[in-house]
């Protein structure tokens, strides 16, 4: 148990030397004068936020004031950002608060306007949706279809991991725990889970297995 | 294992990381960030950088001949004019947009107080700076289509810098 703790904490410092440390000297060179290496980290980094973001369910015109507000916000809390390898965890802790609210708003006023209960989800704050994280896509291709099929059964939670897992470049454990709000020791085990799922529903799936 | 920093407690075997990657392009497919977000972001840091005062959009004035497929002139709409106020604590814009000489967009604004003001129209490339006259009016005569944000200061000093918030040419 020892051994597991101890290599996901490696992760954490092995990947910090990726995006995690880019990020951190990003904003020290923002500090000092020299705006050009934030500009590269928006550019690197406003993918991985997107996706944080509608993984949570917010429309995408939505999310795109959501992803960057969080850039405005970075830079306007440069002063007090000190750690340089907090500066990723506080972009994705953002980007996951800010669009908790707009989902939180979007379901107040839903509530408000509709005559009939919602059935209610496992509430109380965190990573409470019951909508589906993203509206059905326009699939062409089979196999697409499949995979996405088989991704929008699985939990809720399995969706945002494996999503994050999928797009960011080498996910560490400590940025997928902040984005999913599991402890970092469990984000091995809960992925490795929601892979396995994943798989087994594909692997029961025609437009997957024949294809 | 090649990777370890993907694999704690739960190795990912080629089958996991295959899966994973069509995810990937999946989702680059169906759900890319929208094009220009970037470049919208990082117009937007270089703005908020200016530390300017942002105005409120106030008033936005849409002509009612601009009914799409009404079987006029193609791409006629465009080129009508808007009219668009904008207000902080001390100053208050209104701009109109009409088509200008060589395709672009003119900038027809009034800001008041009436006083002279210097005017710069920043642009996610570049930024031209004007002057109003005595009276607060002050004309752009051609600026190409695009995202755009005007910045105000009172030429006597007076007063904070202000910004109309990022608008569409």
């Amino acid at each position: 148990m020892n051994r597991t703790t101890d290599s996901a904490t490696d992760d954490v410092g092995a990947t910090a030397s990726t995006l995690g440390r880019r990020a951190g000297a990003a904003l020290a060179a923002y500090r000092a004068g020299d705006p050009q290496p934030l500009a590269g980290l928006v550019r690197e980094a406003t993918p991985l936020l997107w996706h944080v973001v509608r993984a949570q369910g917010v429309e995408r015109d939505e999310a795109e004031d959501v992803v960057q507000g969080v850039w405005l916000a970075l830079v306007r809390n440069a002063a007090t950002i000190r750690e340089p390898d907090a500066v990723l965890a506080w972009l994705l802790v953002s980007a996951r608060r800010a669009a908790w609210q707009v989902v939180r708003r979007r379901r107040d006023a839903q509530r408000r306007t509709a005559a009939l209960p919602e059935p209610e989800g496992p509430r109380g704050g965190d990573l409470a949706s019951t909508d589906p994280p993203v509206e059905a896509p326009v699939l062409v291709a089979e196999r697409d279809t499949a995979l996405w099929r088989s991704f929008s059964a699985l939990p809720e939670r399995c969706q945002q991991i494996l999503r994050f897992v999928a797009m960011a470049d080498r996910p560490d454990y400590r940025a997928i725990a902040t984005v999913t709000g599991l402890q970092v020791t469990a984000v091995g085990v809960t992925r490795g889970r929601c892979l396995a799922k994943l798989r087994t529903l594909l692997d029961r799936d025609e437009g997957w297995v024949s294809t | 294992m090649s990777d370890e920093g993907l694999s704690a407690d739960v190795p990912m075997d080629a089958d996991d990381l295959a899966v994973l990657a069509e995810l990937a392009r999946l989702f680059e497919r169906v759900d890319p960030p929208p094009r220009g977000l970037v470049d919208r972001t990082l117009f937007a840091l270089t703005l908020e950088a200016l530390q300017t005062q942002v105005m409120e959009l106030q008033h936005l004035e849409q002509p009612a001949l601009s009914v799409r497929g009404d079987g006029g002139a193609p791409g006629r709409e465009s080129v009508e004019a808007r009219t668009i106020t904008f207000t902080a604590d001390a100053v208050t814009v209104m701009i109109t947009l009409s088509e200008g000489p060589h395709g672009g967009v003119r900038i027809d604004g009034w800001s008041a107080p009436a006083t002279r003001f210097v005017v710069d129209l920043y642009r996610p490339d570049d930024h031209l700076q004007t002057e109003s006259d005595d009276d607060g009016a002050f004309v752009i005569p051609d600026v190409p289509p695009g995202l755009a944000s005007l910045v105000l200061r009172r030429a006597d000093g007076a007063g904070p810098a202000v910004s109309t918030p990022v608008i569409e040419l």
